[in-house]
Protein backbone atom coordinates (compact mmCIF):
# COMPACT_ATOMS: atom_id res chain seq x y z
CA UNK A 1 0.00 0.00 0.00
CA UNK A 2 1.20 3.70 -0.98
CA UNK A 3 1.04 6.62 1.13
CA UNK A 4 0.14 8.45 -1.76
CA UNK A 5 -3.47 9.15 -1.00
CA UNK A 6 -2.80 10.49 2.41
CA UNK A 7 -0.10 12.60 1.25
CA UNK A 8 -2.17 14.25 -1.40
CA UNK A 9 -4.60 15.13 1.09
CA UNK A 10 -2.34 16.64 3.31
CA UNK A 11 -1.30 18.72 0.67
CA UNK A 12 -3.56 19.92 -1.39
CA UNK A 13 -3.07 20.84 -5.61
CA UNK A 14 -1.85 24.28 -6.13
CA UNK A 15 -4.42 26.70 -8.07
CA UNK A 16 -1.71 26.49 -11.50
CA UNK A 17 -1.58 22.28 -11.33
CA UNK A 18 -5.31 21.87 -10.02
CA UNK A 19 -7.96 21.05 -13.11
CA UNK A 20 -11.54 21.01 -13.20
CA UNK A 21 -12.97 17.90 -13.50
CA UNK A 22 -15.67 18.49 -17.31
CA UNK A 23 -19.07 18.06 -16.90
CA UNK A 24 -20.50 14.89 -18.88
CA UNK A 25 -22.21 17.84 -20.61
CA UNK A 26 -19.26 19.46 -21.17
CA UNK A 27 -17.58 16.42 -22.87
CA UNK A 28 -18.28 16.21 -27.13
CA UNK A 29 -18.22 12.51 -27.22
CA UNK A 30 -20.75 12.21 -24.53
CA UNK A 31 -22.45 15.36 -25.75
CA UNK A 32 -23.05 12.97 -29.45
CA UNK A 33 -24.21 9.83 -27.44
CA UNK A 34 -26.78 12.13 -25.51
CA UNK A 35 -27.90 13.10 -28.88
CA UNK A 36 -27.77 10.03 -30.78
CA UNK A 37 -29.85 8.56 -27.55
CA UNK A 38 -32.67 10.83 -27.58
CA UNK A 39 -33.10 10.56 -31.50
CA UNK A 40 -33.35 6.75 -30.79
CA UNK A 41 -35.75 6.97 -27.52
CA UNK A 42 -37.84 9.47 -29.92
CA UNK A 43 -37.71 6.53 -32.69
CA UNK A 44 -38.37 3.88 -30.13
CA UNK A 45 -41.06 5.98 -28.39
CA UNK A 46 -43.06 6.10 -32.89
CA UNK A 47 -42.64 2.64 -32.84
CA UNK A 48 -43.56 1.78 -29.56
CA UNK A 49 -47.62 0.11 -29.16
CA UNK A 50 -49.96 1.89 -27.49
CA UNK A 51 -50.52 -0.08 -25.12
CA UNK A 52 -46.63 0.18 -24.15
CA UNK A 53 -46.49 3.80 -24.03
CA UNK A 54 -47.78 3.77 -19.84
CA UNK A 55 -45.18 1.06 -19.33
CA UNK A 56 -43.06 2.06 -16.60
CA UNK A 57 -39.27 3.54 -17.01
CA UNK A 58 -36.07 1.28 -15.79
CA UNK A 59 -34.23 4.87 -15.22
CA UNK A 60 -36.27 6.95 -13.10
CA UNK A 61 -34.85 10.75 -13.10
CA UNK A 62 -33.62 10.89 -9.22
CA UNK A 63 -35.46 14.13 -8.70
CA UNK A 64 -38.03 16.60 -9.26
CA UNK A 65 -38.06 18.96 -12.29
CA UNK A 66 -37.02 22.30 -10.50
CA UNK A 67 -38.58 24.45 -13.37
CA UNK A 68 -41.58 22.75 -13.70
CA UNK A 69 -44.33 25.32 -13.24
CA UNK A 70 -47.96 24.84 -13.00
CA UNK A 71 -48.67 28.40 -14.92
CA UNK A 72 -46.09 29.34 -17.12
CA UNK A 73 -44.93 33.12 -16.21
CA UNK A 74 -44.42 33.83 -20.54
CA UNK A 75 -47.51 32.87 -20.79
CA UNK A 76 -48.87 34.74 -17.82
CA UNK A 77 -46.99 37.87 -19.23
CA UNK A 78 -48.52 37.22 -22.71
CA UNK A 79 -51.89 36.76 -21.58
CA UNK A 80 -51.69 40.10 -18.70
CA UNK A 81 -49.92 41.95 -22.00
CA UNK A 82 -53.28 40.71 -24.07
CA UNK A 83 -55.59 41.76 -21.52
CA UNK A 84 -53.89 44.96 -20.60
CA UNK A 85 -54.17 44.55 -17.34
CA UNK A 86 -53.53 47.62 -14.59
CA UNK A 87 -50.26 47.67 -12.70
CA UNK A 88 -52.08 47.01 -9.77
CA UNK A 89 -53.52 43.46 -11.10
CA UNK A 90 -49.70 42.75 -12.74
CA UNK A 91 -48.30 43.51 -8.94
CA UNK A 92 -50.66 41.10 -7.17
CA UNK A 93 -50.47 38.38 -9.76
CA UNK A 94 -46.75 38.36 -9.70
CA UNK A 95 -46.65 38.37 -6.34
CA UNK A 96 -49.28 35.61 -5.58
CA UNK A 97 -47.58 33.70 -7.74
CA UNK A 98 -44.16 34.37 -6.42
CA UNK A 99 -45.53 33.70 -2.66
CA UNK A 100 -46.95 30.38 -4.42
CA UNK A 101 -44.02 29.33 -5.76
CA UNK A 102 -42.13 29.81 -2.11
CA UNK A 103 -44.85 28.19 -0.10
CA UNK A 104 -46.57 25.76 -2.11
CA UNK A 105 -45.16 25.09 -5.55
CA UNK A 106 -41.86 23.19 -3.97
CA UNK A 107 -44.16 20.90 -2.04
CA UNK A 108 -46.44 19.90 -5.04
CA UNK A 109 -42.97 19.29 -6.63
CA UNK A 110 -41.87 17.18 -4.65
CA UNK A 111 -45.77 15.18 -3.64
CA UNK A 112 -45.65 15.09 -7.26
CA UNK A 113 -42.26 13.66 -8.23
CA UNK A 114 -43.03 10.99 -5.04
CA UNK A 115 -46.36 9.97 -6.85
CA UNK A 116 -44.62 9.71 -10.26
CA UNK A 117 -41.64 7.47 -8.27
CA UNK A 118 -44.26 5.64 -6.43
CA UNK A 119 -46.27 4.65 -9.73
CA UNK A 120 -43.13 3.82 -11.74
CA UNK A 121 -42.10 1.65 -8.84
CA UNK A 122 -45.15 -0.22 -8.43
CA UNK A 123 -46.03 -0.55 -12.01
CA UNK A 124 -42.36 -1.94 -12.57
CA UNK A 125 -42.70 -5.01 -10.13
CA UNK A 126 -46.11 -5.39 -11.64
CA UNK A 127 -44.44 -5.96 -15.32
CA UNK A 128 -42.26 -8.11 -13.88
CA UNK A 129 -44.60 -10.47 -12.09
CA UNK A 130 -46.90 -10.75 -15.49
CA UNK A 131 -43.77 -11.49 -16.96
CA UNK A 132 -43.03 -14.34 -14.50
CA UNK A 133 -46.27 -15.77 -14.46
CA UNK A 134 -46.48 -15.71 -18.37
CA UNK A 135 -43.37 -17.77 -18.19
CA UNK A 136 -44.60 -19.93 -15.40
CA UNK A 137 -47.81 -20.73 -17.18
CA UNK A 138 -45.84 -21.51 -20.27
CA UNK A 139 -43.53 -23.74 -18.44
CA UNK A 140 -46.45 -25.74 -16.02
CA UNK A 141 -47.98 -26.63 -20.08
CA UNK A 142 -45.50 -27.39 -21.35
CA UNK A 143 -44.29 -29.83 -18.61
CA UNK A 144 -47.98 -31.41 -18.73
CA UNK A 145 -46.96 -31.91 -22.39
CA UNK A 146 -43.78 -33.63 -21.52
CA UNK A 147 -44.91 -35.64 -18.56
CA UNK A 148 -45.65 -38.75 -20.51
CA UNK A 149 -43.37 -38.55 -23.39
CA UNK A 150 -40.24 -37.16 -21.94
CA UNK A 151 -39.13 -37.49 -18.47
CA UNK A 152 -36.26 -36.17 -18.36
CA UNK A 153 -37.29 -32.76 -20.11
CA UNK A 154 -40.32 -32.60 -18.00
CA UNK A 155 -37.86 -32.51 -14.85
CA UNK A 156 -35.60 -30.13 -15.94
CA UNK A 157 -39.13 -27.95 -16.89
CA UNK A 158 -40.08 -28.45 -13.07
CA UNK A 159 -36.92 -27.39 -12.29
CA UNK A 160 -37.32 -23.71 -14.23
CA UNK A 161 -40.57 -23.93 -12.59
CA UNK A 162 -39.35 -23.80 -9.13
CA UNK A 163 -36.51 -21.45 -9.98
CA UNK A 164 -39.53 -18.83 -11.83
CA UNK A 165 -41.58 -19.55 -8.23
CA UNK A 166 -38.22 -18.33 -6.34
CA UNK A 167 -37.76 -15.54 -8.42
CA UNK A 168 -41.02 -14.23 -7.70
CA UNK A 169 -40.90 -14.54 -4.39
CA UNK A 170 -37.46 -13.17 -4.18
CA UNK A 171 -39.08 -9.73 -5.89
CA UNK A 172 -41.73 -10.01 -3.90
CA UNK A 173 -39.97 -9.74 -0.86
CA UNK A 174 -38.21 -6.59 -2.66
CA UNK A 175 -41.93 -5.22 -3.79
CA UNK A 176 -42.82 -4.99 -0.91
CA UNK A 177 -40.20 -3.14 1.15
CA UNK A 178 -41.98 0.06 0.66
CA UNK A 179 -45.74 0.14 -0.68
CA UNK A 180 -45.61 1.30 -3.68
CA UNK A 181 -49.21 1.28 -4.58
CA UNK A 182 -50.27 3.13 -1.40
CA UNK A 183 -47.60 5.89 -1.33
CA UNK A 184 -48.83 6.11 -5.11
CA UNK A 185 -52.24 7.16 -3.80
CA UNK A 186 -51.33 9.11 -0.98
CA UNK A 187 -48.99 11.42 -2.90
CA UNK A 188 -51.08 11.73 -5.74
CA UNK A 189 -54.01 12.75 -3.66
CA UNK A 190 -51.65 15.24 -2.03
CA UNK A 191 -50.32 16.41 -5.30
CA UNK A 192 -53.62 17.38 -6.52
CA UNK A 193 -54.97 18.72 -3.41
CA UNK A 194 -52.38 21.12 -3.48
CA UNK A 195 -52.56 21.54 -7.30
CA UNK A 196 -56.34 23.23 -6.56
CA UNK A 197 -55.44 24.70 -3.77
CA UNK A 198 -52.52 27.24 -5.60
CA UNK A 199 -55.62 27.56 -7.67
CA UNK A 200 -57.67 29.03 -4.81
CA UNK A 201 -55.36 30.87 -3.83
CA UNK A 202 -54.69 32.66 -7.01
CA UNK A 203 -58.39 33.41 -7.83
CA UNK A 204 -58.95 34.46 -3.90
CA UNK A 205 -61.91 31.43 -3.45
CA UNK A 206 -63.03 30.44 -0.15
CA UNK A 207 -61.14 29.99 2.31
CA UNK A 208 -59.35 32.97 1.41
CA UNK A 209 -61.92 35.34 0.56
CA UNK A 210 -62.61 37.57 3.22
CA UNK A 211 -59.09 37.52 4.36
CA UNK A 212 -56.34 40.31 4.45
CA UNK A 213 -52.97 40.23 2.82
CA UNK A 214 -51.09 38.67 5.86
CA UNK A 215 -53.61 36.28 7.07
CA UNK A 216 -54.27 35.62 3.38
CA UNK A 217 -50.36 34.32 3.30
CA UNK A 218 -50.51 32.93 6.64
CA UNK A 219 -53.47 30.69 5.85
CA UNK A 220 -52.16 29.42 2.47
CA UNK A 221 -48.91 28.30 4.25
CA UNK A 222 -50.37 26.21 6.48
CA UNK A 223 -52.91 24.65 4.40
CA UNK A 224 -49.78 23.97 1.92
CA UNK A 225 -48.04 22.21 4.73
CA UNK A 226 -51.04 20.34 6.01
CA UNK A 227 -52.28 19.06 2.61
CA UNK A 228 -48.60 18.27 2.04
CA UNK A 229 -48.35 16.16 5.15
CA UNK A 230 -51.76 14.20 3.82
CA UNK A 231 -54.13 16.19 6.21
CA UNK A 232 -57.23 17.62 3.87
CA UNK A 233 -59.19 20.32 5.27
CA UNK A 234 -62.12 21.22 3.06
CA UNK A 235 -62.20 25.38 2.87
CA UNK A 236 -65.54 25.69 4.41
CA UNK A 237 -64.25 24.10 7.42
CA UNK A 238 -61.16 26.42 7.45
CA UNK A 239 -61.47 28.46 10.47
CA UNK A 240 -59.12 31.43 10.77
CA UNK A 241 -58.73 32.91 14.33
CA UNK A 242 -56.41 35.38 14.89
CA UNK A 243 -54.16 34.08 13.13
CA UNK A 244 -52.32 37.35 11.82
CA UNK A 245 -53.03 39.19 15.05
CA UNK B 1 -55.10 44.20 16.31
CA UNK B 2 -53.32 46.80 14.13
CA UNK B 3 -55.63 48.22 10.43
CA UNK B 4 -53.04 45.72 8.53
CA UNK B 5 -54.15 42.67 10.75
CA UNK B 6 -57.89 43.64 10.64
CA UNK B 7 -60.15 41.20 8.29
CA UNK B 8 -60.47 42.99 4.75
CA UNK B 9 -61.16 41.60 1.62
CA UNK B 10 -58.57 42.83 -1.24
CA UNK B 11 -59.75 45.66 -3.01
CA UNK B 12 -58.70 44.38 -6.03
CA UNK B 13 -61.53 41.84 -5.76
CA UNK B 14 -64.31 44.02 -6.72
CA UNK B 15 -62.18 45.25 -9.73
CA UNK B 16 -63.68 43.89 -12.50
CA UNK B 17 -60.66 44.73 -14.25
CA UNK B 18 -58.75 42.41 -12.22
CA UNK B 19 -61.63 40.35 -12.05
CA UNK B 20 -61.84 39.91 -16.07
CA UNK B 21 -58.22 38.89 -15.62
CA UNK B 22 -58.86 36.34 -13.11
CA UNK B 23 -61.09 34.68 -15.10
CA UNK B 24 -59.44 34.53 -18.66
CA UNK B 25 -56.39 33.03 -16.66
CA UNK B 26 -58.67 30.52 -15.02
CA UNK B 27 -60.61 29.32 -18.44
CA UNK B 28 -56.91 29.25 -19.87
CA UNK B 29 -54.54 28.16 -17.51
CA UNK B 30 -56.92 25.60 -15.39
CA UNK B 31 -59.78 24.97 -17.43
CA UNK B 32 -58.74 24.57 -21.25
CA UNK B 33 -55.63 22.73 -20.17
CA UNK B 34 -57.54 20.28 -17.63
CA UNK B 35 -59.57 19.52 -20.77
CA UNK B 36 -56.77 19.16 -23.23
CA UNK B 37 -55.64 16.85 -20.50
CA UNK B 38 -58.60 14.71 -20.46
CA UNK B 39 -59.00 15.00 -23.55
CA UNK B 40 -55.42 13.64 -24.49
CA UNK B 41 -55.99 11.20 -21.61
CA UNK B 42 -59.20 9.62 -23.07
CA UNK B 43 -57.31 9.63 -27.00
CA UNK B 44 -54.07 7.55 -25.20
CA UNK B 45 -56.42 5.18 -23.30
CA UNK B 46 -58.58 4.69 -26.40
CA UNK B 47 -56.05 4.01 -28.46
CA UNK B 48 -54.30 1.89 -25.66
CA UNK B 49 -57.22 -0.27 -24.53
CA UNK B 50 -58.26 -0.75 -28.69
CA UNK B 51 -54.77 -2.17 -29.47
CA UNK B 52 -54.63 -4.61 -26.28
CA UNK B 53 -57.52 -5.75 -26.79
CA UNK B 54 -56.97 -6.80 -30.15
CA UNK B 55 -53.50 -8.38 -29.50
CA UNK B 56 -55.79 -10.25 -26.82
CA UNK B 57 -58.58 -11.61 -29.87
CA UNK B 58 -55.29 -12.46 -31.72
CA UNK B 59 -53.62 -14.43 -29.09
CA UNK B 60 -57.34 -16.44 -28.59
CA UNK B 61 -57.48 -17.27 -32.17
CA UNK B 62 -54.16 -18.33 -32.31
CA UNK B 63 -54.02 -20.30 -29.04
CA UNK B 64 -57.70 -21.89 -30.19
CA UNK B 65 -56.78 -22.28 -34.29
CA UNK B 66 -53.55 -24.29 -33.12
CA UNK B 67 -55.49 -26.79 -30.75
CA UNK B 68 -58.14 -27.06 -33.43
CA UNK B 69 -55.45 -27.98 -35.96
CA UNK B 70 -54.24 -30.30 -33.69
CA UNK B 71 -57.04 -32.50 -32.87
CA UNK B 72 -58.04 -32.39 -36.82
CA UNK B 73 -54.02 -33.53 -38.02
CA UNK B 74 -54.15 -36.29 -35.23
CA UNK B 75 -57.64 -37.75 -36.47
CA UNK B 76 -56.99 -37.43 -40.13
CA UNK B 77 -53.20 -38.91 -39.63
CA UNK B 78 -54.48 -41.70 -37.45
CA UNK B 79 -51.89 -44.19 -36.77
CA UNK B 80 -49.99 -43.16 -39.95
CA UNK B 81 -47.93 -39.92 -38.17
CA UNK B 82 -44.81 -38.76 -40.64
CA UNK B 83 -41.60 -37.10 -38.84
CA UNK B 84 -43.26 -34.13 -40.81
CA UNK B 85 -46.54 -33.78 -39.32
CA UNK B 86 -44.59 -34.97 -35.57
CA UNK B 87 -42.48 -31.84 -36.17
CA UNK B 88 -45.64 -29.46 -37.46
CA UNK B 89 -47.79 -31.16 -34.35
CA UNK B 90 -44.95 -30.36 -31.80
CA UNK B 91 -44.81 -26.37 -33.35
CA UNK B 92 -48.77 -26.51 -33.03
CA UNK B 93 -48.39 -27.68 -29.57
CA UNK B 94 -45.70 -24.68 -28.83
CA UNK B 95 -48.42 -22.28 -29.43
CA UNK B 96 -51.24 -23.58 -28.50
CA UNK B 97 -49.12 -23.71 -25.19
CA UNK B 98 -47.46 -19.99 -25.69
CA UNK B 99 -50.29 -17.96 -27.59
CA UNK B 100 -53.45 -18.23 -23.96
CA UNK B 101 -50.15 -17.71 -21.97
CA UNK B 102 -49.59 -14.43 -23.97
CA UNK B 103 -53.24 -13.68 -24.04
CA UNK B 104 -53.68 -13.44 -20.09
CA UNK B 105 -50.47 -11.79 -19.46
CA UNK B 106 -52.20 -8.66 -22.19
CA UNK B 107 -55.91 -9.62 -19.82
CA UNK B 108 -53.43 -8.76 -16.71
CA UNK B 109 -51.61 -5.53 -18.36
CA UNK B 110 -55.38 -4.44 -19.44
CA UNK B 111 -56.35 -4.75 -15.64
CA UNK B 112 -52.93 -2.98 -14.54
CA UNK B 113 -53.59 0.40 -16.52
CA UNK B 114 -57.56 -0.03 -16.39
CA UNK B 115 -57.39 1.86 -19.91
CA UNK B 116 -61.39 1.43 -20.24
CA UNK B 117 -62.49 2.71 -17.11
CA UNK B 118 -60.38 5.36 -16.69
CA UNK B 119 -61.83 6.72 -19.59
CA UNK B 120 -65.52 6.42 -18.37
CA UNK B 121 -64.07 8.58 -15.37
CA UNK B 122 -62.15 11.29 -17.88
CA UNK B 123 -65.17 11.33 -19.96
CA UNK B 124 -67.89 12.08 -17.25
CA UNK B 125 -64.86 14.72 -16.22
CA UNK B 126 -64.82 16.46 -19.60
CA UNK B 127 -68.63 16.83 -19.87
CA UNK B 128 -69.04 18.21 -15.86
CA UNK B 129 -66.32 20.76 -17.10
CA UNK B 130 -68.40 21.88 -20.03
CA UNK B 131 -71.52 22.67 -17.43
CA UNK B 132 -68.84 24.02 -15.12
CA UNK B 133 -68.05 26.58 -18.50
CA UNK B 134 -71.42 27.00 -19.12
CA UNK B 135 -71.72 29.24 -15.55
CA UNK B 136 -68.54 31.49 -16.48
CA UNK B 137 -69.20 35.05 -15.98
CA UNK B 138 -70.53 37.43 -18.07
CA UNK B 139 -69.74 40.83 -19.41
CA UNK B 140 -73.24 42.04 -18.85
CA UNK B 141 -72.69 41.70 -15.04
CA UNK B 142 -72.17 44.45 -12.86
CA UNK B 143 -68.88 43.94 -10.83
CA UNK B 144 -70.43 42.15 -7.90
CA UNK B 145 -72.56 40.12 -9.55
CA UNK B 146 -69.20 39.39 -11.83
CA UNK B 147 -67.01 38.24 -8.51
CA UNK B 148 -69.78 36.36 -7.32
CA UNK B 149 -70.11 34.28 -10.82
CA UNK B 150 -66.68 34.09 -11.12
CA UNK B 151 -66.31 32.38 -7.79
CA UNK B 152 -69.33 29.98 -8.35
CA UNK B 153 -67.74 29.13 -11.69
CA UNK B 154 -64.12 28.61 -10.57
CA UNK B 155 -65.17 26.36 -7.30
CA UNK B 156 -67.37 23.80 -9.43
CA UNK B 157 -64.30 23.35 -11.90
CA UNK B 158 -62.35 22.94 -8.82
CA UNK B 159 -65.08 20.65 -7.73
CA UNK B 160 -65.16 18.69 -11.07
CA UNK B 161 -61.45 18.13 -11.15
CA UNK B 162 -62.12 16.65 -7.56
CA UNK B 163 -64.38 14.03 -8.26
CA UNK B 164 -62.63 13.11 -10.91
CA UNK B 165 -59.11 12.31 -8.90
CA UNK B 166 -61.21 10.37 -5.90
CA UNK B 167 -63.01 8.36 -8.68
CA UNK B 168 -59.42 7.83 -10.44
CA UNK B 169 -58.39 6.62 -6.55
CA UNK B 170 -61.04 4.42 -6.35
CA UNK B 171 -60.68 2.87 -10.19
CA UNK B 172 -57.14 2.17 -9.40
CA UNK B 173 -55.97 -1.55 -7.37
CA UNK B 174 -53.64 -3.99 -7.81
CA UNK B 175 -54.91 -6.49 -10.63
CA UNK B 176 -55.67 -9.74 -8.63
CA UNK B 177 -54.17 -11.88 -11.13
CA UNK B 178 -50.47 -10.79 -9.99
CA UNK B 179 -51.60 -11.16 -6.24
CA UNK B 180 -52.52 -14.73 -6.60
CA UNK B 181 -49.49 -15.54 -8.62
CA UNK B 182 -47.17 -14.19 -5.95
CA UNK B 183 -49.40 -16.05 -3.39
CA UNK B 184 -48.85 -19.57 -5.17
CA UNK B 185 -45.58 -18.66 -6.17
CA UNK B 186 -44.73 -18.09 -2.48
CA UNK B 187 -46.89 -21.34 -1.48
CA UNK B 188 -44.87 -23.48 -3.70
CA UNK B 189 -41.53 -21.75 -2.57
CA UNK B 190 -42.05 -23.00 0.57
CA UNK B 191 -43.33 -26.50 -0.34
CA UNK B 192 -40.20 -26.66 -2.73
CA UNK B 193 -38.16 -25.80 0.91
CA UNK B 194 -40.00 -28.40 2.79
CA UNK B 195 -39.38 -31.33 0.67
CA UNK B 196 -35.56 -30.11 0.48
CA UNK B 197 -35.50 -30.50 4.36
CA UNK B 198 -37.19 -33.58 4.42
Amino acid sequence: MTQQPEDAQATPLSPATRTRVPLPSEIPVMQYMERFTSTLNRFAKGLTPAWARDFPQFRFPNKPDEHYQLIRTEKLEALLNEMDATEATRKRVREDMQFLDRELLRLFKGRDYEAKFHQNRYRRFQIIYIALAMLASIIASLQAMFQSRDLQTATILAGIAGFIALTASAVAILGERLPSFTFWMQERRSAEHLRREYYRYLLNLPPYTTLNLKQRKLLLSSRAAQISGGSYNRPEEEHVGGGAG
Amino acid sequence: MTPDQAPKPLDLDSDKTHLRVMNRLFEEFVLEDQRNYYLWTVNKNDKAGGSITIWRVMFTLIGGGAAILIGTIIALAGDDITNATRDLLLVLSMIAVVAPALGTAATTISDLFQWDRLNTVYRAALRNLEHADAISPLEEMDDAEYRDQLQVFAQRALDVMEYEATQWGQLNSEPRQTRAFIEASQKRFDEDQADGTT
